[in-house]
């Protein structure tokens, strides 16, 4: 008799001990499910799912907690060591409201983060800045990130592509530098959105079926100093250590090769904008 | 630790942007090298060079004997501190300083003996258990130096590592980096806009401008001697003034002619000015503002260097006040003593002490002498 009343008494603790355990799993699960759904809904919306039915999207947003009024932006970024890239990273953005999250098999990493409640623009400078700086210094690689502007989060898939397309024009026009928000894009991105043929086009219409200004290494370097220099003679000069007379006889031999006389305003753009436009063609 | 020699240096991207150009620079162990210049000047663009996040277009890059032009990053043996960096939010600072290692595979033990050495160096072995929250900027700052130190390079690279501090920390991390440079006696290349940093850090500094080296030297040649007009104004604050004088030269002294008065030169700048055949030319005329005197005394002992001026602008700094006023239409300053009793509107002698002008080139901006 005792020893089935004991039986039954350690059968019940043990029932108690089994759903203590269960629901501690469930609830390890719970949290698991809740961050892996923050990078899955992400994910989702930057594919452009989810965000079509709003009443899904708002049930999501509130069950993972996300904050249905802030502003969010993507990052894109470049490195060729993308898993200790995401490590290093998912160690800085690890709040569970921001994913760090590879982009299919292509080597790029993504993140989205949410945006400040001020100075918008400066702080996503400054956060792309810090991704550089942090992979260059712990991994010692090399990166580039380009950025979206500030977007709700069903606008993330429009923002995805304004990330991709700012590290694109990032990488094909301004070398030079590290990181670029779409905002900050310049004439690069009006270049990009021109159709190949009409960039073809438009330098056959300036220099001849071979479509191509063929500029030596050394009018390339006055040019750019040229216009660096704001079109100052003098000033352009005196950075390439030569009297200003030198200077004109350049700018005049340019001018008979290209018959574009780029002291002029209109010359000097159009030039600009066909060194842009043959680096666009070339990549 | 080891030495660093660049030669004929080049950066230029494929779109023609010349970044950097015929860069040379032999740097000795355990030097602390600072390169300053203004925005867009090259210089980060060198420091990435030579950490290998930047290729070298043409030239020659060596640590030590060896050539690494072509070595990865990770292999250089080099570490770098930047101005944005981050630390791990949810890491104590001996994990933060950790992390790198442990990404890099290094084993736990040699990890743990790195760590509590740097920890040691920075004095941070007291907060080692502590999260980023609960420290101030300075101490994170040496949080993010210690994950430098912790890979014992044989170079620091340092990019404007202080820009996001305010101006009292700044100072105090100056200290904090002058002090480390001592204990490590390690390499250091230090990028810098801020000509200060630069005076007090740097047993040498590279002055850089478009890609270009303007000067190397130690903080005081490059203060007293400046090669061009460049340099000289954007080394010092206030900045060297300048004005536009003619030159006059009779017999053996040259004069400077400035407001209608006549400044003689001692004999060996004047035979430098005559040599160059500067006489009866505009040369632009270079005084620093702390050799600007308004005491009687001074206006007494140089009395050929005596001109009139009103005061527009007086500024108490403390230890000092700066006056500034017009001089033949260019805009002066004048650094002087707090006791000074000129205000504005007031009319003021000061004098020139005639052995401190620097007398430059007008169309080349080079120094005549100094």
């Amino acid at each position: 008799m005792d020893r089935a009343k004991r039986l039954e008494d350690a059968l019940r603790d043990l029932e108690k001990a089994g759903r203590i355990g269960a629901e501690e799993v469930q609830y390890l699960l719970d949290v698991m499910q809740q961050e892996d759904s923050v990078e899955q809904f992400f994910s989702e919306l930057i594919r452009g799912m989810s965000a079509k039915d709003e009443n899904e999207m708002s049930r999501r947003t509130k069950g993972l907690e996300l904050p249905s009024d802030a502003g969010w932006i993507v990052y894109h970024i470049q490195t060729d060591y993308p898993e200790e890239a995401r490590e290093l990273l998912g160690q800085i953005y690890s709040d569970p409201k921001e994913a760090v999250f590879p982009e299919g098999d292509s080597g790029m990493l993504r993140l989205v983060h949410m945006a400040a409640d001020q100075d918008v623009r400066q702080q996503a400078k400054e956060t792309a800045e810090q991704i550089v700086s942090m992979i260059n210094t712990e991994l010692m690689e090399k990166v580039y990130v380009g950025y979206s502007d500030v977007c709700e989060l069903s606008g993330l898939h429009t923002a995805d592509v304004q990330a991709a397309m700012a590290l694109e024009i990032l990488r094909t026009f301004y070398e030079e530098r590290l990181e670029a928000g779409y905002g900050s894009l310049g004439i690069g991105r009006l270049v990009y959105s021109i159709r190949k043929e009409d960039c073809e086009a438009f330098l056959e219409e300036y220099f001849g079926a071979e479509k191509r200004l063929d500029l030596s290494e050394e009018e390339l370097q006055t040019v750019n100093k040229f216009f660096e220099k704001n079109l100052n003679i003098s000033e352009t000069a005196r950075d390439l250590f030569m009297h200003r007379n030198t200077l004109v006889y350049h700018l005049e031999k340019l001018q008979k090769k290209t018959g574009l006389d780029i002291r002029r305003f209109d010359d000097a753009m159009t030039l600009k904008i066909a060194l842009m436009v043959e680096r666009f063609l070339a990549v | 630790m080891a030495s660093l020699s660049l030669k004929n240096v080049c950066k230029v991207y494929p779109n023609g942007f010349e970044a950097v150009k015929d860069f040379n620079l032999e740097i000795a162990d355990q030097e602390f090298i600072i390169f300053v210049g203004p925005s867009g000047c090259g210089k980060s663009t060198t420091l990435r060079m030579i950490a290998g996040l930047e290729d070298i277009s043409s030239g020659e890059l060596r640590i030590g004997d060896r050539l690494v032009n072509d070595v990865e990053p990770k292999d250089r043996d080099i570490a770098m501190v930047f101005q944005n960096y981050a630390l791990y939010p949810h890491m104590t600072v001996y994990d933060n300083m950790a992390f790198g290692l442990k990404l890099r595979k290094v084993p736990t033990d040699e990890i743990d003996k790195m760590v509590k050495e740097a920890a040691k160096i920075l004095d941070l072995v007291p907060l080692l258990e502590r999260k980023p929250k609960a420290l101030s900027g300075g101490q994170r700052q040496r949080v993010a130096m210690g994950r430098a130190i912790v890979r014992n390079p044989k170079v620091f690279l340092m990019d404007e590592p202080l820009s996001n501090l305010d101006a009292k920390l700044r100072v105090q991390m100056r200290i904090e980096i002058a002090k480390l440079h001592q204990r490590l006696g390690t390499t250091i290349i230090y990028v810098t806009h801020d000509q200060t940093e630069a005076m007090t850090l740097g047993t040498r500094i590279v002055v850089m401008r478009d890609g270009v080296v303007q000067q190397v030297d130690t903080p005081q040649n490059l203060y007293d001697k400046p090669v061009n007009l460049f340099v000289a104004g954007f080394m010092g604050s206030p900045q060297m003034n300048f004005l536009d004088a003619v030159v006059e030269v009779q017999g053996e002294t040259a004069y400077l002619k400035i407001a209608d008065k006549s400044i003689p030169l001692n004999a060996e700048k004047s035979k430098k000015i005559i040599d160059g055949g500067y006489d009866g030319k505009t040369v632009t005329f270079g005084i620093r503002p702390e050799d600007v005197y308004d005491s009687e005394m001074m206006v007494e002992a140089n009395p050929l260097s005596v001109f009139e001026a009103t005061i527009r602008v007086y500024e108490l700094l403390g230890a000092e006040v700066f006056l500034y006023f017009d001089l033949d239409e260019f805009p002066m300053t004048a650094r002087v003593d707090p006791r000074t009793t000129a205000r504005p509107g007031d009319v003021v002698r000061f004098a020139f002490d005639t052995d401190k002008i620097h007398v430059f080139d007008k169309e080349t901006s080079q120094i005549i002498t100094n």
